[in-house]
């Protein structure tokens, strides 16, 4: 027999832990069992949930996008937009999900449903021709119809640089689809088409479970909600005096079951009476804006330019001043105040003045008021911009030739 | 028993992180403390007659003693230096000794300390300590009358217990020194 005595001592929980290492392979083995069990009603749960998800989810988009239509003033053609992403879903084997913000942000591109379709259809040709990502293209494609058209060169499209310089949509789009048109039907019958339409139809399949499932819950609420009218009728029948509206009621369980409701319904088609353009003439359209704006940038530019420069070659106060003299002639009181400020503007100006006259003017006048044109009192900033939009806008104030004689 | 110093495993795992050499001076140093607590030990051993009847060397009846390694004797007899012989300083960790419901081990191991290895010292050190199922009334017994044997005049007589009570300080000092050491080098 023998005995140890501890100096030093440390803890050592080894048992523990390998107690607490044996329990949880127990728990696992023990959940194994039980799965064996209970699995499929797990199973179920958590198909129903997801199902649920994937549901709502294709709703809020498919709101979304709706909302954005009505916003443009083309909520009749959501009902007929729903058919075409269905229909572009099934042809191109990318789910809804991604299409609807794709064409989100080409209606927003381009104010018109049936050339965001021919758009979509461009964009997933290009998609399929290259190997991008959908939403890639279309980030590319929307970005170009605003102006900014370096992105096609990432896309790989082969499209070259003096076409980009030239700028023309006609152009640019005419090479896309002479280079990608039918890539997308190209790929049916692959492998990596059909699976990717597999997971559209399960998609599918999951969105249809979730609905169901949705709306049963939805209905269970919207009993909820008789029974809490019920209850609000009984109490205001009994209660005269709470007549208002009360808390909640039916107005707060609709709102709160509004989610339920089924998708918004338009019109089928777009408006019949407006003519509908081929994505062509559409880009022509565009290309013609694009080419008018330039030119009134440019026009802008050459006023600015030769305001500059007439700005460097006289003193634009002294001008305008000037003006004003010529204009108020008759009125003595304005005159002699238009006369001290000229004597001001032209001793800051370095110009000789005589002593007396500064003299005067410093003593009579206001720093930084003058008498315009009109005879009424402005600033002299409001004076000056006068005078410049009077040159810009081609002496629309009837100064004359006065730039040269003065 | 003591309360351990808590965390000088700690402390040393992390010295022989920072400098091997340190921890092995520490353990050094920790040893030492041992061994002088041992040699004190060793000379707190009662003589061979202070000892009570049931230890004692020569039987009552007159006969010869019976060998010390017979098993079938009912209480082994003590001799003193044998008892001082058993007594030496380990390292070695040994078992936890509680055990939880589960059958699962727990509690602190040695680092260092004493272990007696004579059958008579052992019982000498731990007759009438206190186990779960209580404090065994032959083992208070035994306490009181070798306090009264040997004269030492308390209720709980221990030969090496107290030893490495008043050692603790010293250990307590070196662990403490290690503590710093980490801090120094670590810094």
């Amino acid at each position: 027999m023998s005995a140890t005595l501890n100096i030093l001592s440390k803890y050592d929980g080894r048992g523990v832990r390998k107690a607490k290492t044996d329990i949880k392979g127990l728990t696992k083995s023990a959940l194994g069992v039980s799965l064996g069990i209970a699995g499929i009603t797990t199973a179920l749960v958590s198909l129903m949930k997801a199902s649920s998800k994937a549901w709502m989810e294709d709703e809020k988009q498919a709101t979304r996008l709706a909302y954005t239509l009505k916003n443009l003033g083309l909520g009749d053609a959501v009902t007929a937009n729903e058919a075409f992403i269905a229909s572009l879903e099934k042809s191109s084997g990318i789910l809804d999900d991604e299409l609807r913000p794709a064409f989100g942000r080409f209606v927003l591109a381009t104010k018109d449903v049936a050339i965001s379709q021919k758009l979509m259809k461009v964009a997933v040709d290009v998609s399929a021709g290259t190997g991008k990502d959908l939403s890639d293209v279309v980030n590319v494609l929307s970005r170009a119809m605003a102006g900014s058209r370096r992105g096609l060169l990432s896309l790989g499209t082969g499209i070259d640089e003096t076409t980009l310089k030239s700028g023309k949509l006609t152009t640019i789009f005419g090479q896309l689809m002479k280079r990608f048109n039918g890539a997308n039907m190209a790929q049916i019958g692959t492998k990596a088409r059909m699976a990717a339409d597999a997971s559209v139809i399960i998609s599918r399949a999951m969105e249809s479970i979730g609905e169901r499932v949705t709306n049963v819950v939805a209905s269970t609420i919207v009993d909820l909600g008789k029974l809490w009218d019920i209850g609000v009728k009984f109490k205001e029948a009994f209660f005269a005096e709470n007549q208002k509206a009360p808390l909640g009621g039916s107005m707060f369980l609709g709102k709160r079951i509004g989610w339920t409701a089924s998708r918004p319904k338009g019109v089928a088609g777009v408006d019949a009476k407006k003519k509908e353009l081929t994505l062509n003439q559409y880009l022509t359209q565009q290309d013609k804006k694009a080419a008018t704006a330039k030119k009134q940038l440019n026009t802008e530019k050459a006023k600015s330019l030769q305001l500059t420069k007439l700005s460097a070659k006289y003193d634009l106060q002294l001008i305008g001043l000037a003006a004003a003299k010529k204009r108020n002639a008759g009125n003595a009181g304005v005159m002699g105040r238009l006369s001290d400020l000229t004597t001001l503007a032209q001793a800051s100006a370095g110009l000789p003045v005589s002593a007396s006259a500064l003299a005067g003017a410093k003593n009579t006048q206001v720093p930084n008021v003058v008498v315009n044109v009109h005879g009424s009192v402005v600033t002299q900033h409001e004076l000056t911009q006068m005078i410049k939009d009077s040159i810009a806008g081609g002496n629309k104030y009837g100064f004359g030739t006065w730039g040269g004689g003065l | 028993m003591p309360e351990p110093i808590v965390g000088a495993d700690r402390i040393l795992r992390t010295l022989d992180l920072i400098e091997p050499k340190l921890k092995r001076q520490t353990m050094t140093r920790l040893r030492k403390v041992a061994g002088h607590a041992a040699v004190w030990a060793r000379a707190s051993y009662p003589a061979n007659d202070q000892v009570l009847s049931g230890f004692a060397y020569v039987n009552k009846s007159g006969l010869p003693p019976v060998s010390r390694t017979n098993r079938a004797r009912a209480f082994p007899r003590y001799d003193r230096s044998a008892a001082q012989d058993g007594v030496k300083v380990t390292t070695r960790k040994g078992k936890a000794k509680v055990l939880n419901l589960q059958g699962s081990r727990y509690g602190f191991v040695n680092m260092i300390g004493l272990t007696l290895n004579d059958a008579a010292g052992s019982i000498m050190e731990t007759a009438g300590t206190k186990n779960p199922a209580g404090e065994h009334p032959a083992g208070i017994d035994f306490i009181r009358g070798m306090a009264k044997a040997t004269g030492v005049g308390i209720p709980l007589y221990k030969v090496v217990l107290p030893k490495i009570i008043d050692s603790r300080q010293d250990v307590s000092d070196i662990v403490a020194s290690a503590e710093r050491m980490i801090t120094k080098v670590g810094a």
